[in-house]
């Protein structure tokens, strides 16, 4: 238990399901360390194995071969007792909240106490406290089908942090609900998080998701991670082609072909990250090389704390004197793409 | 008419009387051991918590043996087990052995249909919990296949109310032994009117109870 072990580390994990096909692989030799209390993404399209690399995690499928540690110990063969025991100290949610539908909210939060052994009085306080987390205390009596999707995530949340975990694991929590509840339950997620210092592994298909509350990012595409980082660096400087294209539809970068046509001279891309201010890069530009700038297109992304922009921008006048701009741009900025 | 009102009344006590005992003895086991044994072949099943390929293929085909023979075959086939069972192969204490064989395996599969209709996402999230398989055997399979469990105990019980009639035929007694014997062999048409009007009374009864359970046990 030391402070010096990731809280989870995942090592070579292949999980492989038989089929009519043959073998399939779902998972295919992923590793990853996932650091105490970040907001950890895995994100990638559907039927990319993020669902089942995620449930190697509290071993709902165990890996067909590789480890997985929690704060430091070799989980993978845990069964019986040792394994409930893990799954104490590991909370979950779904995304379809799978509640128990002929239990109220209060006995479905109180089923995770009573797994764990709890007395009853200590049930009834801690049910309390948790609905009053999640912003539920009026509906203990309620039924799930009395729920909007959002109050039904509460309780998986309120079911989830009901034995105190250190992890808590999230598949695709927001994907069933509507821009408010996503925005709602992602705020809840990161207080969570802050508040209570739970290490959060989040599932999903949605880069916004991972760009409003992840710490670190994993990129995964047909059973492999193609790239980890800090979100902020995934978003800023995409290696790998298949992140580029998430990242791109994200911030919705790609300018309307509309507006390149008839554009004369030369069109730049330019990135910006914060550190580096473009302005005085563009007018000492317009004065130096006396050509015309045309900003085409602009936009800034908050991720986290930093700004990330893209500035789409025509530039028109003497050919020669539009080259010279060009280069001084780019020796300027931190990343300049020609678009034409 | 050949013979008094008083007499018929009395007549048509004891049939029912021995209907109810029948039909009484068998539901009672369809429920003790139809329950379990639903439950045992559902949770043996393919990516279930106690898996096991053995356990499921007999189980199943056992069941689909019992339900393949034909009720009256089987009342036959099981005359030995019911002499050694009960001592005897008439009344309605016989007639129970054969009927609480038919609906133990009608009730299982019954209960096993209602326990495939549970959100397999539900019993993913209690595993994740770290809940005990006895913990999600009662605390999620069984509250919600509820509904389902009541609809198909109240199917099982109007059945065996249509097979205990067969039952009379090997001398087990009863309300369709009461119909057949009087209406049928005797042709005293009136009689046979009188115990299938008290039939349908008594299979609109026990639906309209299970109705009413089966949708107060659904909060969905």
């Amino acid at each position: 238990m030391s402070e010096l072990n990731s809280m989870i580390e995942l090592n070579d994990i292949h999980v492989c399901f038989p089929s009519a096909k043959g073998v399939i692989e779902a998972v295919n030799g992923v590793s990853l360390k996932i650091e105490r209390e970040e907001v950890f993404g895995i994100v990638g399209a559907s039927g990319g194995g993020k669902s089942t690399l995620v449930r190697t995690i509290n071993l709902l499928e165990r890996p067909t071969s590789g480890t997985v540690r929690i704060d430091g110990v070799d989980v993978t063969a845990f069964r019986g007792a040792e394994l409930r025991g893990l799954r104490l100290r590991t909370g979950m949610i779904f995304q379809q909240f799978n509640l128990i539908q002929t239990k109220s909210i209060f006995a479905n939060v109180a089923f995770a106490l009573k797994v764990a052994g709890t007395n009853k009085a200590d049930i009834d306080q801690r049910v309390s406290e948790l609905l009053s987390l999640v912003g539920l205390s009026d509906k203990a009596d309620a039924y799930p089908a009395m729920l909007s999707g959002g109050q039904k995530q509460r309780v998986g949340i309120a079911r989830a942090l009901a034995n105190s975990p250190q992890v808590l694991l999230c598949d695709e929590p927001t994907s069933a609900l509507d821009p408010e509840s996503t925005a709602a339950i992602l705020e809840l997620l990161k207080d969570i998080n802050r508040k209570l210092g739970i290490t959060v592994v989040i599932i999903t298909h949605e880069m916004a998701v991972v760009k409003t509350i992840c710490d670190r990012v994993a990129v995964m595409k047909a059973g492999e991670i193609v790239e980890t980082g800090s979100v902020y660096e995934v978003f800023a400087q995409p290696r790998n082609e298949y992140t580029r294209q998430l990242v791109a539809r994200t911030l919705n970068l790609e300018l309307p072909p509309r507006l390149l046509e008839g554009q004369q001279g030369r069109i730049l891309k330019l990135h910006y990250r914060g550190e580096r201010a473009e302005e005085p890069v563009i007018s000492a530009a317009v004065q130096q090389f006396n050509v015309q700038i045309n900003i085409l297109h602009g936009r800034i992304e908050y991720i986290g704390e930093h700004p990330l922009g893209v500035l789409i921008v025509a530039l028109d006048g003497h050919a020669e004197r539009v080259e010279e701009a060009v280069a001084y741009i780019s020796s300027h900025t931190a990343d300049v793409e020609v678009i034409q | 008419m050949s013979y008094a009102l008083q007499e018929l009344l009395q007549d048509l006590l004891k049939a029912f009387g021995e209907t109810f005992s029948m039909v009484g003895i068998s539901i009672t086991l369809a429920l003790v051991a139809g329950i379990p044994l639903g439950l045992l072949l559902y949770v043996s099943d393919r990516g279930l918590f106690m898996e096991n390929r053995f356990i499921n293929v007999v189980g199943g085909l056992a069941i689909n043996v019992i339900r393949s023979v034909p009720f009256v075959i089987l009342l036959v086939l099981v005359l030995p087990l019911t002499q050694w069972l009960v001592g005897s192969t008439i009344g309605p204490g016989a007639a129970a052995v054969p009927l609480s064989i038919a609906s133990i395996a009608f009730y299982a599969r019954l209960v096993h249909a209602s326990l495939c209709e549970v959100d397999r996402g539900v019993i993913e999230a209690a595993t994740a919990t770290g809940a005990t398989p006895l913990q999600i055997i009662c605390h999620v399979l069984l509250l919600e296949s509820l509904p389902g469990l009541l609809r198909g105990f109240t199917v099982t019980a109007v059945s065996l109310i249509g097979y205990s009639a067969m039952a009379g035929i090997v001398g087990g007694g009863g309300v369709g032994d009461l119909a057949i014997r009087f209406g049928y062999y005797r042709y005293e048409t009136k009689i046979m009117i009188a115990t299938v009007v008290l039939l349908i009374i008594l299979v609109q009864l026990i639906q309209s109870i299970g109705d009413v359970l089966a949708r107060r046990a659904n909060k969905s």
